[in-house]
């Protein structure tokens, strides 16, 4: 089955009287279990087609459905549920929350998803342990390095156990070593755990690893490698 | 998400912003402090008065004042309401509303009788005025001020000692006790016993009452006044200079500057001291039996026909027998035509009069409120546009609309609890600090009473109040954050 399916989709966006296809009846397909790869130039759709597969943005024409759910048609109320259950968001930026400590970053979707402090617990300190920083658990993101916010970030992004995780730029803002550690860090999660993974990425190294690549260009679909 | 999570999440965000949350709430505590200090006033003031009239008025009389005509206060409002309007035609159902329908009307006989049948009357006695100058004891040359009243107006709980009165008639009197002080004595038996020396005066005023009203070439300017007000020059500056003139005339006019000083030699009555009653707010307070304060209303009015059939004066007291009569006393008093009053008419009055004096103190204090809101408004507006990526991250990890406009409002309803509770409190200690010094200034007056007095549904109301505040506050920020585009929020630098 296929986690992933999109059909034309396109997004518009206005930009003053002036209309901008960001993404132009683009339709590509993702394996359940899949690491997936979308590399392209800037402003290529690529993530315009991560906040539309994550439930971040609506479709102005076309269909994506995630595990069979049909995501154009959802309420906004809907696909707040959608991301809290279904999907975990990895972004170039880390996107911590500063006032918080790592555990409690990780913490922050168990809460949304309104589990007991107790259990909160448990689960964000074995997530921490998981991305190797059991020992920075109490630590402020400012007090991190790099590599290891983007650690905390991705500890975030499996708290709710997500059937799919989508990373955008994972390692634009690290250096090519701590990179490549967090691409190991994911493969690893996305084998071990048998979750679905789009990565947005310039690095074809990065994009090497993937099952499956989709090269995007103007926001359409320039090029699909599918790796045996 | 739980609500308890909410909270603490609330909490958190405003301790991120320590400096701009306290300065926020600023507005609503200021605002709080206003309130809680001008109700506690309000609040002792009137508990405080109610109390005062309980102790020296009587609870079991009802009063009795013509409906119509003489009220000066008519007179005057009949004056006053045609100021600039076209002189209006006296219709006849109306005619006691027009300034030249002045005239003092006393009560006759034929329904005194009537007030005498009314079941559960004991007394009727008219309402007597004593207008006296000065007390003195025997054996002193000093004279002290008083203020004489008839023993029908005392309440029970007056006389803190003696054996009181011991006819109607009698020439005795009540002196209070804080005339010990002033009269050189240490204990109340020291002044039992003496006798003192009242001095009763004849006023003018009250002098034309005795005679039947006003005759005299001051109503004359009256008129003229009146005149000038039914058919006012179209020139309205004119007008007010005439008028001033009028009345500048009428103050200048020799009767009633004759009014203004009592004439003659005071009359003197003599009394022996009964009783000491405790001392209330007014500390100068003589009490007579009713007959003798009847001879001493004489005086004043100049007329030894007063208080009698003849000429029963302006108003009547009549006595109930027990409390429970007081209400159909006063209904009975009112089916007659009268206007009639009694110590809760008062009472209610003062409640009354406090209520509208705090309504307006407190509406003073929310424009405070009214500030802060605006300022809540802005600071919530600020961290939402401050907030847009953290937001966006919010969004991104499932959370709803409904939750990111909770959150926001919630903490807009906290910034108005805590300025609430911080309010309150300061309210509270002005509230104790205004007693202590009240205690401090006036306390030879007041004795421990509180002036300020919070009463207890104050502080939840004030924080339900404060609370809701800053939710309507939070509202409009709270909407604009929960409308974010989660793509453009984690877009933003």
């Amino acid at each position: 089955m296929a986690a992933i399916e999109t059909e034309n989709l396109t997004r518009i966006y206005r930009v003053g009287d002036e209309e901008v296809r960001a993404l132009d009846g683009l339709s590509i397909t993702v394996p359940e279990g899949a690491l997936a790869a979308v590399v392209g130039p800037s402003g290529s759709g690529k993530s315009t087609l991560l906040a539309l597969l994550g439930g971040l943005d609506t479709p102005s024409a076309g269909r994506v459905s995630v595990h069979g759910d049909a995501l154009e048609r959802m309420t906004p109320e809907q696909l707040a549920a959608y991301r809290l259950n279904s999907v975990g968001f990895v972004f170039q930026d880390f996107f911590l929350l500063g006032h918080l400590t790592a555990l409690e970053n990780v913490e922050v979707p168990l809460k949304l998803a309104s589990l007991e402090r107790k259990e909160r617990r448990a689960r964000s300190a074995e997530l921490i342990e998981l991305v190797g920083l059991g020992h920075r658990g109490g630590h402020f993101p400012n007090q991190l390095s790099g590599g290891e916010r983007q650690r905390v970030a991705i500890a975030r992004a499996l708290a709710n156990q997500p059937r799919l995780v989508l990373a955008d730029e994972p390692t634009g803002n690290l250096d090519e070593k701590i990179g490549r550690e967090i691409i190991e860090t994911l493969v690893k999660l996305n084998a071990e755990q048998k979750m679905t993974m789009v990565l947005v990425t310039h690095n074809p190294e990065v994009a090497a690893r993937a099952a499956r690549q989709f090269r995007l260009g103007s926001g359409k679909l320039v090029e699909e490698t599918v790796q045996e | 998400m739980k609500f308890a999570d909410l909270i603490s999440d609330v909490f958190l965000n405003l301790t991120r912003k320590k400096m701009r949350t306290t300065l926020t709430m600023v507005g609503v505590v200021i605002g709080a402090v206003a309130v809680v200090t001008t109700v506690s006033l309000g609040h002792g003031l009137s508990f405080f008065l109610d109390q005062q009239v309980r102790a020296v008025a009587n609870p079991l009389t009802v009063e009795a004042w013509p409906k119509k005509g003489g009220s000066p206060n008519r007179a005057a409002r009949g004056m006053f309401k045609n100021i600039g309007k076209a002189p209006q035609e006296i219709k006849k159902e109306k005619e006691d509303e027009f300034f030249g329908a002045l005239k003092i009307k006393t009560i006759e006989n034929e329904m005194v009788e009537k007030m005498r049948e009314i079941e559960g009357v004991e007394r009727v006695q008219p309402k007597v005025f004593v207008l006296a100058r000065s007390v003195q004891l025997d054996d002193d040359t000093r004279e002290f001020d008083t203020i004489v009243v008839p023993w029908i107006d005392a309440g029970a709980q007056v006389l803190s000692t003696g054996p009181g009165f011991s006819s109607i008639d009698a020439h005795e009197c009540i002196i209070s006790e804080a005339y010990l002080e002033s009269m050189g004595f240490e204990r109340l038996d020291q002044l039992m016993g003496r006798m003192v020396t009242i001095r009763v005066t004849e006023h003018p005023m009250f002098a034309l009452v005795g005679r039947g009203g006003l005759d005299s070439s001051a109503l004359e300017k009256i008129q003229s006044i009146a005149t000038l007000l039914k058919d006012p020059p179209k020139n309205r500056v004119r007008m007010v200079f005439s008028l001033f003139f009028l009345l500048r005339d009428l103050a200048n006019s020799e009767e009633l500057k004759a009014m203004a000083e009592p004439e003659g030699e005071p009359v003197e009555f003599r009394a022996k001291v009964v009783g000491i009653s405790k001392k209330g707010l007014l500390t100068n307070i003589v009490y007579v039996p009713d007959g003798f304060a009847i001879q001493m209303g004489r005086v004043l009015f100049n007329n030894q026909e007063m208080y009698t059939e003849k000429n029963w004066g302006m108003g009547m007291v009549l006595l109930a027998k027990s409390k429970e009569d007081v209400p159909r006393v006063k209904a009975a008093v009112k089916a007659l035509g009268f206007r009639a009053h009694t110590m809760e008419d008062l009472i209610g009055k003062l409640h009354d009069f406090f209520a509208t004096l705090q309504s307006i103190m407190v509406l003073f204090g929310s424009i405070a409120f009214f500030v802060a809101t605006f300022s809540i408004v802005n600071t919530l507006l600020m961290a939402v546009v401050e907030r847009k990526r953290e937001i966006g991250v919010l969004q991104a990890l499932g959370a709803t609309r409904a939750h990111i406009l909770k959150m926001f409002a919630c903490e807009a309803a906290a910034i108005g609890l805590l300025g609430g509770i911080l309010g309150g409190l300061f309210g509270w200690v002005m509230a104790q600090a205004g007693n202590a010094f009240s205690h401090y200034k006036w306390g030879h007056i007041i004795g421990s009473a509180d002036l300020f007095v919070m009463p207890g549904w104050l502080f939840p109301v004030l924080l339900v109040f404060t609370t809701l505040l800053g939710l309507v506050a939070g509202v409009y920020p709270a909407w604009r954050a929960s409308r974010l585009d989660p793509v453009a929020a984690l877009r933003y630098e």
